[in-house]
């Protein structure tokens, strides 16, 4: 690999030539940043890679079956195995979706599994994002250009392709097309991902629409386009929930499509993911996923869970409290890398402060162990550094479940710093599977 | 066609525009430069009025430099080529990731030059990217109505700025039969009297006696963008 690292600033140079940027608002300003590009790849060898796909497939499997459940007979809420307040009560629960099947079933097409290796080598999921998970379009093209800066590098390496998200994209929106065109729905180009909602337009050989450019007639979707109004038969959409449709979700949205929903629940478009999937990766419900893999697929679940207490039953809030310098704590209702403390690198008043919340408001918090999770290397001009590092693995749900041969391993900006996005200040790397 | 249905089409031709606007612009501003070297001073005052835009500057070398570097001043090169990478950007998947990315060259070399020690120079790599552009458009644009409505605006805007300027009038025949056989190809309505009329001047266009009756047919030829 000493040769394609060596190219890294190179490599770099060649991302800003292809606006390999993310969006970020700050003081009410929009600015680009570049997305550092560090060349060490995380490499992860067959056998892991076998155990660890079949655990991300097994988990999105279980995941899809939860949201086919709670917008339907909710048997997992009467069989007891997760409480009505972290389902109906969820601020991602959505009531206008409540007996609406999408199309083949299907209602998280594009999941993306945060995960991080401990030190002895184990894997947890630290999240699921089954809404708009971003970042695929980083590794995919940051492929292409490190094999053509050293293709030796990967002559002497047996690394599996993943410039296939492309059509593995458009496999997913074709087997749940309705009839029509595929469609990239973006906010617009102030968006922070605005640069992969454009690439993976060109890579999977969807149009990319904004709201203007879509409106919906006779309960179909239609773009319009140079040679007349085309029929729109699967959106991939990059737009939240309640922006999606002023006439169903909020009134004052301008880039949402109204009517939407109208086409959606007739069965005339397919909207990719489905709306509603935020009440199961609510970080909440994070905590039940392994029972739900239990309860749905009567598996045993592959891969496990930071261990995680939830306030809001009594014995975890006594270990909470008995434990609290020593947790991570989360606020639900936040994303993004914000909300995320580590109690016991607060000063003490604020440590107080917090603790006072959750016990005032334990619904709204979760408590995780600290995983003392690996270190990657970095290179740096001045010498390789170690980072903490994730990886956000991608998988995609078509006419089977199928796992991306690679993922977005992002690492931290500063030394011992474990909040690893872009939005802070961290980087990203490609990630490397080995064919056995 | 209903103006919403244009925002793709809008955003072609405006690309066409300001990319083909840049490189005038810039192949003047290096020529002003070259001649200001021997003490002839660019008329600045004299060019910002047949462009008919405002002119901050007091200075001929400041005038040069603000009209090719300062992104405070609305009509300078550099927001000309930013307003192409505008267009560009929500463009990606019609122009091609390459073609996107000679523009996103383009607008980092600029931004470069205006620090640089030998801005001048390194404007050749600006035009370089934007020539490189062109080519790679013509190769990678497949649908033939986006790839002449980029190409039409181009047209528009060298016949708009040699007009204007009274630069290359010798070569206007030839840009107006290029524009005739590019717009028969682009989805664009056309005012049809404006067409007839630029048509019948195409031989001989005089742009010092013809200016004001071309600028209008040439700025309103096309109906919807």
């Amino acid at each position: 690999m000493q040769d394609l690292i060596a190219h890294t600033a190179r490599i770099n140079d060649q991302l800003a030539r292809y606006g390999v940027k993310f969006g970020i608002y700050k003081n009410g300003t929009f600015n680009e940043r570049l997305f550092p590009f560090d060349a060490i790849a995380r490499v992860i060898s067959a056998d892991e890679w076998e155990t660890l796909s079949r655990g991300l497939a097994q988990r999105v499997d279980a995941l899809n079956a939860f949201l086919a459940d709670v917008y339907g007979p909710r048997r997992i809420i009467a069989d007891g195995v997760v409480p009505e307040d972290f389902t109906i009560s969820s601020p991602g629960f959505l009531a206008p979706c409540v007996g609406i099947t999408p199309p083949k079933g299907i209602y998280s097409h594009i999941s993306g599994i945060d995960l991080v290796q401990s030190r002895d080598g184990t894997w947890y999921v630290l999240e699921d994002n089954l809404r708009i998970p971003s970042g695929a379009s980083d590794p995919l093209i940051s492929r292409d250009i490190c094999r053509r800066c050293s293709p030796e590098t990967f002559r002497r390496n047996n690394v599996m392709e993943n410039r296939t998200y492309g059509s593995m994209l458009k496999e997913v929106m074709d087997n749940v097309n309705c009839g029509g065109i595929n469609v990239i729905f973006t906010p617009g180009r102030y968006n922070a991902a605005y640069f992969e909602h454009s690439y993976l337009a060109e890579q999977a050989n969807a149009v990319l629409a904004e709201a203007n450019d879509l409106y919906v007639e006779d309960e179909r979707v239609y773009y319009k386009s140079f040679d007349g109004d085309q029929r729109v038969g699967a959106i991939y959409r990059r737009v939240s929930d309640e922006y999606m449709d002023p006439t169903c979700f909020l009134p004052e949205s301008v880039i949402g499509i109204p009517n939407l929903m109208t086409a959606y629940r007739a069965g005339n478009v397919a909207i990719i993911n489905a709306p509603g999937n935020g009440v199961a990766d609510d970080k909440g419900i994070y905590y039940f996923v392994p029972r739900m893999v239990t309860y749905y697929l009567d598996q045993e679940p592959i891969l496990q869970n930071a261990p995680t207490y939830l306030p809001m039953f009594e014995e975890d809030m006594s270990y909470v409290m008995d434990n609290f310098e020593s947790l991570v704590i989360k606020d639900t209702a936040e994303a993004g890398g914000y909300g995320v403390v580590f109690a016991g690198t607060l000063p003490a008043e604020a440590r107080e402060d917090l603790r006072r919340k959750v016990a005032g408001n334990p619904r709204r918090w979760i408590a995780q162990e600290i995983i003392d999770f690996c270190e990657l290397p970095v290179h740096l001009p001045e010498g390789d550094v170690l980072r903490k590092a994730d990886l956000r693995a991608f998988v995609l749900t078509g006419r089977e479940t199928r796992v991306w041969p690679s993922g977005l391993t992002r690492y931290s900006r500063e030394e011992g710093n474990a909040i690893v996005n872009s939005s802070q200040g961290g980087g990203f790397k490609d990630t490397w599977i080995l064919k056995s | 066609m209903d103006s919403e249905i244009l925002s793709k089409t809008n955003r072609l031709f405006w690309l066409g525009r300001y990319v083909e606007r840049t490189l005038i612009s810039i192949e003047i501003m290096q020529d002003a430069y070259d001649r200001a070297i021997d003490y002839e001073e660019f008329d600045y005052t004299t060019f910002c009025e047949k462009l008919e835009i405002e002119c901050p500057y007091e200075t001929s070398d400041g005038f040069i430099l603000g009209f090719l570097f300062d992104e405070s001043y609305f009509y300078s090169v550099v927001n000309s080529l930013n307003y192409a990478y505008d267009n560009a950007i929500v463009l990606r998947e019609v122009i091609s990731s390459s073609a996107l990315s000679y523009i996103q060259m383009a607008v980092n070399i600029m931004q470069s030059a205006a620090a640089g020690v030998a801005p001048m120079l390194e404007l050749q790599s600006v035009v370089d990217m934007l020539y490189a552009f062109r080519g790679c458009c013509d190769d990678s644009i497949l649908d033939t109505h986006s790839r002449y409505t980029v190409k039409c605006g181009y047209s528009v805007e060298r016949i708009d700025m040699y007009v204007r300027l009274g630069f290359h009038t010798h070569t206007l025949d030839r840009e107006f039969a290029r524009l005739q056989s590019r717009l028969q190809r682009t989805p664009m309505r056309r005012d049809g009297q404006k067409l007839m009329v630029l048509l019948g001047m195409a031989p001989n266009p005089d742009p010092a006696n013809n200016r004001d009756l071309l600028l209008e047919c040439v700025e309103g030829l096309f109906l919807d963008v």
